[in-house]
């Protein structure tokens, strides 16, 4: 389902577009971080401490006078990285409970749907800080838990479309000619869910960024001095005063990802709703 | 004359919230090889469920409860999951009603079929050159091209041809064509009923037609049975059924077809409407809508008997009331 129409009918859509071009800005920037970067991120020029935006230092420089534009892109890597790998684990998590339970239905449904709701009820963060808590902190641990926390939503809309495609007489045309369970759902079930699966994830992305950003700015993602945006952002509060462009640029680059990605996600998910007939 | 399926005293229930539904309630008959067989009646009778029923393929609530389905000797009642994947597809196929939902959207047609083939172990290349060749068998106009059509890219009667040289692919010995031309507009069903009954003499297997128009069946069955409300009420040849309908159920049902002979009037109908299957009717179940209702008729269930060779009734008009 996903071909060129989408594309014409995207050049129409105002918040795919904008929010389209942010998503390929942050990817360019993660990609070509070391030809963007005039200084590498852990550069320290002891003698420009402190230093506002200048031509020097476009972004001004930090406590330890490092460059924070450098930083900021080095960052985008982190970024994505975080965003992508998560997203890879909740999508693998989400989608196939919710293919189990919405295919076979009866007791394995009311299973995994009370595993669903359990971890759907539980505020994310908080549960997220109980688990890097279990596991130490560190990146690793960071999207594992963050994953852990929010493969829910995928589960849920995947079980739904699941329960509903079951039934639809291609569905049933797949069993009538002898195809597996397991080909029924990897192939007749799974294709079918994809429009929705890929808006879930284009907003599931931006989310795990957050959280990411959110969990280093608490001391327990990435520790320093990797350049994730969240524990920048916590670095530069007791300069908050003196020297605010420490703090504020990652937040404004936080600021930019996340909503171009959410931008992105609801155009997505406007040009391919009304395809998704099923 | 040996049978290939023999259905012995099929019942399916359908546990509904507001009661028992017996969907089908103790049905018999036996298909031969090469032969067409015929289930006809009214939406609702049962004759969709008994085809899936078959297939082993009843939709929850439903549930089969009683009876034998023989097919080749082998009792699919008995058999594994397993078992019945091997057999769906390789020995028995089905035809659906709706060609428009029945194929898969994100797949082009081809690819589709060959991955029905590619099942018995084919690899995929020769796969895509059996498709071409079932393509054509199905008459697939520049059966080439069409395989790398996805299914919206099709009109409804090349969708149903689609559809057809994917459940012949695997060389069934049986195919299940449940209302095959319902959705079609009439010059379409002309070729697709012709289209089956070539491919009965080709690759000689057994049809099982399900549906409610008899000029579909007419052109087509060698043998019908006439479901009402869950039972077979009648059933013989072709010759014996259309000239010769017993039943005052199958007599209105012919009666109810449309004629070109017939210059003008109302169209003849059937009084009432289907029985309602979570309580049906006391003994015959078509009394309250029979014409030639006796008293016996309302309390006594009629059995069904053979009047000529090969042609059941069960009517109280012909001595059915040993039950």
């Amino acid at each position: 389902m996903v071909n060129f129409d989408i594309l014409r009918s995207g050049s129409k859509n105002i918040s795919f577009k904008l929010g389209g071009m942010i998503f390929l800005s942050v990817i360019v920037m993660a990609i070509f971080a070391p030809l963007i970067a005039p200084y590498s991120y852990d550069e320290m020029h002891i003698s420009d401490i402190l230093k506002p935006p200048s031509s020097k230092y476009l972004l001004g420089t930090d406590q330890y006078g490092r460059d924070i534009f450098s930083r900021i892109v080095y960052g985008s890597r982190i970024a994505l990285k975080v965003g992508i790998l998560v997203v890879i684990i909740e999508t693998v998590i989400g989608i196939s409970l919710g293919l189990l339970a919405g295919y076979y239905g009866g007791k394995v449904d009311r299973i995994i749907s009370f595993i669903t709701d359990v971890f759907w009820a539980m505020p994310p963060l908080v549960l997220a800080l109980a688990v890097v808590t279990l596991l130490g902190p560190g990146l690793t641990n960071v999207m594992i838990a963050i994953a852990v926390v929010s493969w829910a939503q995928f589960t849920r809309v995947v079980r739904a479309k699941t329960q509903s495609l079951k039934n639809m007489p291609f569905v049933e045309a797949g069993r009538a000619i002898g195809e597996s369970d397991i080909s029924i759902m990897l192939r007749y079930i799974l294709p079918n869910t994809m429009g929705a699966i890929i808006v879930l994830s284009t907003l599931a992305l931006p989310s795990a960024i957050l959280s990411t950003t959110a969990m280093g700015f608490l001391g327990l993602g990435a520790q320093p001095p990797t350049p994730d945006w969240g524990v920048m952002l916590s670095e530069g509060i007791s300069y908050i005063g003196t020297a605010p462009w420490i703090s504020i640029f990652p937040g404004l680059a936080i600021v930019y990802t996340v909503l171009g990605f959410n931008l992105l996600g609801e155009g997505l998910r406007d040009i391919l709703d009304p395809r998704l007939k099923v | 004359m040996k049978a290939l399926l023999s259905v012995k005293d099929l019942r399916v229930n359908f546990y509904t919230s507001a009661g028992i539904v017996k969907a089908v309630d103790g049905i018999s008959f036996e298909i031969a090889k090469k032969e067409i067989f015929a289930l006809v009646g009214e939406s609702g009778c049962g004759k969709s469920t008994t085809a899936l029923a078959i297939m082993r393929l009843v939709p929850y609530p439903g549930k089969i409860v009683g009876g034998k389905i023989l097919f080749k000797n082998k009792n699919l009642l008995e058999a594994t999951g397993e078992e019945m994947t091997q057999i769906r597809g390789k020995e028995i196929s089905m035809i659906f009603q709706n060609p428009l939902t029945s194929l898969n959207p994100v797949y082009r047609v081809g690819h589709q079929v060959a991955e029905a083939i590619v099942l018995d172990n084919i690899p995929k290349r020769k796969a895509w050159k059996k498709v071409i060749e079932l393509f054509k068998n199905v008459k697939i106009p520049d059966a080439e091209e069409r395989a790398y059509s996805y299914p919206h890219e099709l009109s409804g009667g090349m969708r149903q041809r689609v559809m057809i040289g994917m459940m012949i692919s695997r060389e069934p010995s049986l195919i299940i064509a449940d209302e095959p031309t319902t959705a079609l507009d009439v010059t379409i069903q002309a070729q697709i009923i012709k289209l089956l009954s070539e491919l009965r003499d080709t690759l000689e297997t057994s049809i099982l037609l399900i549906t409610h128009d008899f000029g579909v069946v007419a052109e087509l069955a060698d043998r019908i049975a006439v479901m009402y409300a869950g039972k077979i009420v009648e059933m013989g040849n072709v010759y014996q059924i259309f000239e010769n309908p017993l039943h005052p159920y199958t007599g209105m049902l012919i009666d109810a077809l449309p004629r070109i002979t017939k210059k003008e009037g109302r169209l003849e109908e059937i009084p009432g409407s289907v029985p309602n299957l979570i309580n049906p009717p006391s003994g015959c179940r078509f009394h309250p809508r029979c014409p030639l209702k006796k008293e016996v008729c309302s309390t006594e269930e009629p059995s069904l008997v053979e009047v000529e060779r090969g042609h059941f009734v069960a009517c109280h008009l012909y001595g059915g009331g040993k039950a």
